[in-house]
């Protein structure tokens, strides 16, 4: 796409962002223990990526993507109603590394990555679907985009160039 | 869990305004000790902030930087953040180590140790002000030393408050030195529900 | 002369005491958590202790107390940036018989290691 600007649409911390345009990328800065969640609808040439940041909405809590719980349905949700079959799409997974400090306190929370990449999984279970490709866990921080026209995924760490996921 | 914090008066929250400045300061002046130089803050009001903004307040989610993180013994937690670009961390440990400018050029053992003493003083000195004035305890957790995205290496502060609330009051300072243009955010987050038992326990008006 | 044990999970701590201790003439081994601190005192029997509080596996209070309760007679001296009111207290009330705040002055280091082998 020589000449062509790329539209960056940042997906931040808890947010759910769709994109349909040629030319639009779906961004996660700096994912640690957070999961995002990059979907790709190749008919319709448009995306979904959702930043999850814990697992599940918790009681008093108001429900909103950055809970597993509810980004998930809700991305497939949306993305249906903009015309796409949800078992056609392409699910990649990036994210969910152990950043917790050693010596943190609270056992729950230290796995808080495993949490989040357990909890995104059985969402997809649960509405019948699963990832084509991930890439999760270990101890490094990943930016992922998402090329809505092209639907190519790539991830870069902070010490590598990117990588096709 | 909490959502909201106890209502307090606007008394109690400037007092508490109050008390994390001259905390905060505290930290910039040890830090001034134990390096030999004279640090200048320029220290940021606290402020409230959405969690999910933190990052891009302190850098830049995606930014390259070396994170110096600690927390305290309990939860609810404070967090407590340094965070500097590598250029600075490796000026920060020539300082530190006594050496000449430029010397250092990566992280190793010794290097990471000394930005993890200096994240333990800077925090020990906000919590011992905390302590001191309120007589809640706070002990806190051997530092962690991270190179890595800014939003990565914030990302278990950012979920352990985000597991209570949607908004803190932050406070932020800016400091380095004219000489080796040595930059550093100091951040400190604290939990809601930790600020809360900590005025109350206080008893101020 | 003495021996001085020194307890600190900062390696860049444990070196700046090391050398300071060394050049003035004292011998000193080292420890980097609270456990290893209350082994290395049963197994090299020193003469004095530099204890940190802030570390993983046995905090610095800890160790304190269990050095203590081996060895009633035990000098210690906490180095810390612990400083809290409350700390201090407790740390006295343990046994320990003097308490350095980091960021630590080299002469206050000598100068209590001196009353701690006196």
């Amino acid at each position: 796409m020589a000449g062509l600007t790329i539209d960056s649409m940042v997906v931040g911390l808890g947010e759910l962002k769709y994109a349909d345009q040629p030319g639009q990328e779906l961004t996660c800065l700096g994912l640690g223990s957070c999961v995002a969640v990059s979907v790709w609808d190749r008919k319709n040439k448009q995306g979904a990526m959702a930043h999850v940041v814990l697992p599940e909405c918790t009681a008093g809590r108001e429900p909103t993507p950055k809970f597993a719980d509810v980004a998930v349905p809700e991305l497939f949700e949306n993305l249906k109603k903009k015309g796409a079959n949800p078992t056609q799409l392409e699910i990649k997974l990036v994210g969910g590394a152990h950043m917790a400090p050693a010596a943190a306190p609270s056992m729950p929370l230290m796995r808080i990555g495993e949490r989040n990449i357990e909890a995104v999984k059985a969402q997809l279970k649960k509405l019948g679907l699963r990832a084509i490709a991930e890439d999760l866990g270990g101890n490094n921080g990943r930016t992922v985009r998402l090329d809505v026209e092209s639907g190519r995924v790539t991830v870069v760490t902070a010490g590598t160039e990117k990588t096709n996921l | 869990m909490l959502q909201q914090p106890t209502k307090f008066t606007n008394s109690q929250l400037s007092s508490w305004d109050e008390l994390i400045t001259e905390a905060a300061k505290n930290s910039i002046q040890a830090l001034s000790d134990m390096s030999g130089q004279d640090i200048k803050s320029s220290l940021v009001k606290p402020y409230k902030i959405d969690v999910t903004d933190i990052p891009n307040s302190l850098g830049g989610a995606d930014k390259v930087a070396v994170g110096v993180l600690l927390g305290i013994e309990q939860i609810p937690s404070f967090h407590i953040a340094l965070i500097h670009s590598p250029k600075t961390a490796y000026q920060v440990v020539d300082i530190l180590m006594g050496y000449e400018s430029g010397t250092t050029v990566g992280l190793g053992e010794m290097e990471i140790s000394a930005l993890g003493e200096m994240g333990n003083i800077m925090g020990g000195y906000f919590l011992n002000t905390i302590g001191d004035k309120t007589g809640y305890e706070l002990k806190p957790t051997p530092p962690s030393v991270r190179m890595d995205m800014t939003g990565a290496i914030l990302d278990y502060a950012i979920a352990s408050l985000m597991m209570e609330t949607d908004e803190v009051t932050m406070i932020e300072a800016k400091y380095g030195t004219a000489e080796a243009q040595v930059d550093g955010v100091f951040a400190v987050m604290p939990s809601p529900e930790l600020q809360s038992q900590i005025i109350t326990s206080w008893g101020v008006k | 002369m003495a021996k001085i044990l020194v307890v600190d999970d900062a390696a860049f701590m444990r070196m700046r005491c090391s050398k300071l201790l060394t050049e003035n003439g004292h011998e000193v081994v080292e420890a980097g958590t609270g456990r290893e601190a209350v082994e290395q005192y049963k197994n090299t029997s020193p003469d004095a202790v530099l204890l940190d509080i802030t570390m993983p596996d046995m905090d610095g209070l800890s160790a304190l107390k269990e050095i203590r309760a081996h060895d009633p007679d035990a000098r210690v001296a906490m180095v810390t940036a612990m400083g809290q009111q409350s700390i201090v207290m407790e740390a006295l009330q343990a046994g320990a018989k003097d308490f350095v705040v980091k960021p630590f002055d080299a002469d206050r280091v000598l100068a209590a290691v001196s009353k701690l082998v006196a």
